[in-house]
């Protein structure tokens, strides 16, 4: 009773939390756009996906770039 | 002191804390945040005592020490009563801030009864407080309530966030029939502050007046500690369930 009452639970906590406001998600991919924009000339707004399970967000961002901007790293 | 689910004993719990705390030797304010629909004076037995309550302190009708009334069942522990009546009152959260701050250098705590929900009363409450304790019991309800409420209180920045189950029976968690404070905890990734049984005791009394020889008394106490302190030592509410002699008081507990 207590494993039902448990899956219960997170699967309701899970389908909760997964109803994020549009606001929460704009806000997300304006900060995942603002770092993409540093390495890649994008062209349109980055898309997330999120899927939960077992208590693990899979999150899935995809993003169009027209090119990729010069950058390296510096050597230690 | 929140929690969401309304019912779960956010009143109860915010008062037997700090009567323990004062115990302790703290200066303990308990101020009712529950704006019309206000009981935190009838749980410490000082309703006939409350002449003036938060919206005279605000709106400048009186100072805030002529608001506090101590509670007769615990010194040191001050209750500032709710607006008790349902006509609507402005409370401004400048003015519960100020309010708050004023009283500061009087206490050691300020305990801030939330009202059940998340609306204005909720958001007044928080922003004034520096810790949170959410206060839930086993039951899905209750802890997804919970669950929603600690998502918010992450956006405050507060300095600590933590859990209370309330309300827990020993008997049904050892049997498997309800979810444990750990599993709880582990679920809603909160620390946990403190676990309360299920005692009548809490029911039938004024906070303060509780037996010292009762579950609820010991565990109101180390909540205190753990509060105090930062710690989570937890109540041991199964121990006297498990076990050979456990399982003859759990079935002498179903059939009574």
């Amino acid at each position: 009773m207590k494993k039902t009452e448990l899956k219960r639970l997170k699967t309701v906590i899970e389908n909760d939390r997964l109803s994020m406001t549009s606001e929460n998600v704009a806000l997300i991919i304006k900060d995942v756009a603002a770092v993409l924009e540093d390495y890649f000339a994008l062209s349109g707004e980055p898309e997330m996906k999120i899927e939960a399970k077992n208590c693990e967000y899979r999150l899935t961002i995809t993003a169009k770039a027209a090119s990729i901007k010069a950058f390296s790293t510096l050597q230690k | 002191m929140t929690s969401g689910k309304g019912g779960v004993g956010k009143t109860a719990v915010a008062a037997n804390l700090g009567i323990r705390l004062a115990r302790a030797s703290k200066r303990v304010c308990i101020m009712d945040a529950d704006f019309g629909l206000n009981n935190l004076d009838v749980v410490t037995g000082v309703e006939n005592l409350v002449i003036y309550d938060v919206a005279d302190c605000v709106e400048g009708r009186c100072r805030a020490k002529q608001a506090i009334v101590e509670c007769p069942s615990a010194k040191n522990v001050y209750i500032l009563p709710s607006v008790h009546s349902l006509a609507k009152c402005s409370i401004s959260e400048k003015g519960v801030n100020e309010l708050i701050e004023g009283l500061s250098s009087l206490f050691d705590y300020i305990i801030i009864d939330c009202p059940a929900g998340i609306t204005d009363g909720f958001s007044l409450a928080v922003k004034a407080a520096e810790e949170a304790l959410v206060v839930t019991t086993p039951q899905l309800s209750s802890l997804r309530d919970a669950d929603k409420v600690l998502s918010l209180l992450r956006g405050y920045g507060l300095k600590s966030v933590r859990l209370v189950v309330n309300r827990i029976r020993g008997d049904l968690v050892a049997s498997g029939e309800m979810l444990s404070p750990e599993e709880i905890e582990k679920t809603l990734r909160c620390r946990l502050a403190g676990v309360i049984p299920e005692d009548d005791n809490v029911f039938l009394r004024n906070a303060g007046l509780i037996p010292s020889d009762s579950s609820s008394y010991k565990a109101f106490k180390i909540l205190a500690s753990n509060v105090a302190t930062g710690k989570s030592k937890i109540y041991d509410y199964v121990s006297k369930y498990s076990g050979f002699w456990g399982a003859i008081r759990r079935g002498i507990k179903r059939n009574v």
